[in-house]
């Protein structure tokens, strides 16, 4: 188990990645922040021996996606909220934000990957084991995803 | 398109709420080390339930199976019910239905919509949704019960339920859930619910990004599970999952009471749908003035001094089930 000191740097160095992957498949910082919640609660609670900071990363990434499905698609588990409680990070610019609702216009299937592929660095056939995916399919998915973001950011 | 993400996300941070929560995390108190249940013995039990599955093989019944998951890994311990029902053209369902699904709210992930609708019988539910459900005499006996609606807080009461999620105006998976009260063998009776899960093709396109295993079911914990297999006189074979909670104690005027609780859940898969049955065992055990020096079981408000007595009205409604 980690010690409170380890547990603290972990959260302070990854809290954002797992809260990121969260927002990219709810679309909404209020499940991302119940979700994230789980993910972190779980890493306190865990017994699992970290051998390398990328090591603990990769968990943190896996269980933060086995989280999401777990909390989402549930037969007796699927919850509605109103469009108006949806809401939105803040950005500091118009464009920033024009560009996040555009990724967010994306189909969860290429969200996901895109974020993991693009933003966090890792690689398809690691986008792949994350998501359970074979690394065929992430490369469509990067693909396609990147042709509608091309094409919804040339639109507008 | 990394420029593009790395200016994007990198404005993107999780809040300072949710950051004092996590931080305020450590002091909670960590589980004492999980007890793990032997291996061999859950292999055991993985191997019961398949051969039971390969032994089947009839066309109406599907097997289910049972993932345990030993929370080693990224994974919480617990298990998964896995199975493999059918999938449902779109046009098996009615039009009324397909309305419906084009027109239901978006939820919150935005990729799905939602919608719920109530019924006074099972029977009227399945003519909304044109589709002949099951045949089974036990279920005809109507009890408004409590079904959980589509809002987590939000409990209301009502005999049947439909729920639908869909995508793109397309229904994926279509449920309907009822409350029934059971005969449990001895002239009482217990509320045992039936859920019936159909998916439809487009499910499959959910499932390839979200649910590579058709998982339908996990739990957090293992402890106190127990698994077994039913096979009812009808050859219907179903897993039965009892899930022991932990005793509640609690008193009044000097009296010491305990409240244990055992869920129950049945699963199956019955004419390519997949269907969940639940019910709860609950007994209460006293000392104190009002009753004796030592605990023992008590019948007080609606607990039933039997252990099982849900899981055989739980049988009971499973048995109706006709080919």
């Amino acid at each position: 188990m980690l010690t409170e000191r380890e547990f603290t740097e972990a959260a302070e160095r990854f809290l954002d990645m797992v809260y990121r992957i969260a927002l990219n498949w709810f679309k909404n910082p209020a499940d991302a922040e119940d979700a994230a919640q789980n993910v972190m609660l779980r890493l306190w609670r865990t017994d699992t021996d970290f051998e390398s900071p990328d090591h603990l990363r990769h968990w943190l990434a896996r269980v933060a996606v086995n989280e999401c499905k777990r909390l989402s698609l549930h037969p007796w588990r699927s919850r509605t909220v109103p469009l108006e409680g949806v809401g939105e990070p803040a950005f500091a610019d118009e464009e920033r934000r024009e560009l996040y609702e555009a990724v967010m216009a994306l189909a969860g299937k290429y969200r996901v990957p895109m974020y993991l592929y693009y933003y966090e660095g890792y690689a398809v056939n690691e986008v792949g084991e994350i998501l359970g995916l074979k690394p065929s399919t992430v490369q469509t998915r990067l693909a396609r995803g990147r042709e509608k973001l091309k094409q919804m950011l040339t639109e507008e | 398109m990394k420029e593009v993400y790395r200016e994007l996300f990198d404005g993107v941070r999780a809040s300072g709420r949710l950051r004092m929560e996590v931080m305020s995390m450590t002091k909670e108190e960590r589980p004492a080390q999980r007890r793990r249940i032997p291996k061999a013995a859950l292999v055991a039990a993985a191997l019961v339930l398949a051969l039971a599955g390969t032994a089947l093989a009839a066309e109406v019944l599907g097997a289910i199976s049972i993932r345990f998951l030993d929370g080693d890994g990224e994974d919480s311990a617990g298990y998964q019910i896995l199975g493999d029902p059918g999938r449902f053209p779109v046009e098996t369902f009615s039009e009324e239905l397909l309305t419906w699904a084009a027109d239901c709210p978006m939820g919150s992930s935005g990729d799905f919509s939602y919608g719920y609708r109530r019924f006074d019988s099972w029977e009227e539910a399945e003519a909304f949704l044109g589709v002949h459900l099951a045949e089974n005499p036990a279920m005809a006996l109507k009890y408004r019960g409590w079904i959980k609606t589509g809002s987590l807080e939000d409990f209301t009461s009502s005999h049947c339920e439909v729920s639908m999620a869909a995508q793109d105006d397309l229904p994926f998976r279509v449920s309907v859930d009822a409350v029934y009260r059971a005969d449990c063998g001895d002239g009482k009776k217990k509320m045992v619910r039936v859920g019936a899960t159909m998916f439809t093709e487009v499910f499959d396109d959910i499932t390839s990004w979200c649910y590579e295993e058709g998982v339908l079911r996990d739990s957090d914990d293992l402890d106190g599970s127990t698994f077994e297999t039913y096979t009812t006189p009808n050859g219907l074979e179903a897993v039965i999952v009892s899930e022991e909670l932990e005793p509640h104690t609690w008193g009044f005027d000097g009296n010491e009471l305990i409240d244990r609780v055992t869920i129950r859940r049945a699963y199956f898969i019955w004419n390519d749908v997949f269907y969940e049955l639940y019910a709860e065992d609950e007994t209460q055990e006293a000392r104190g003035p009002d009753f004796g020096d030592e605990f023992e079981e008590i019948e007080l408000n609606g607990f039933i001094k039997d252990p099982q007595a849900a899981l055989r009205a739980m049988k009971h409604v499973l048995d109706g089930f006709q080919p």
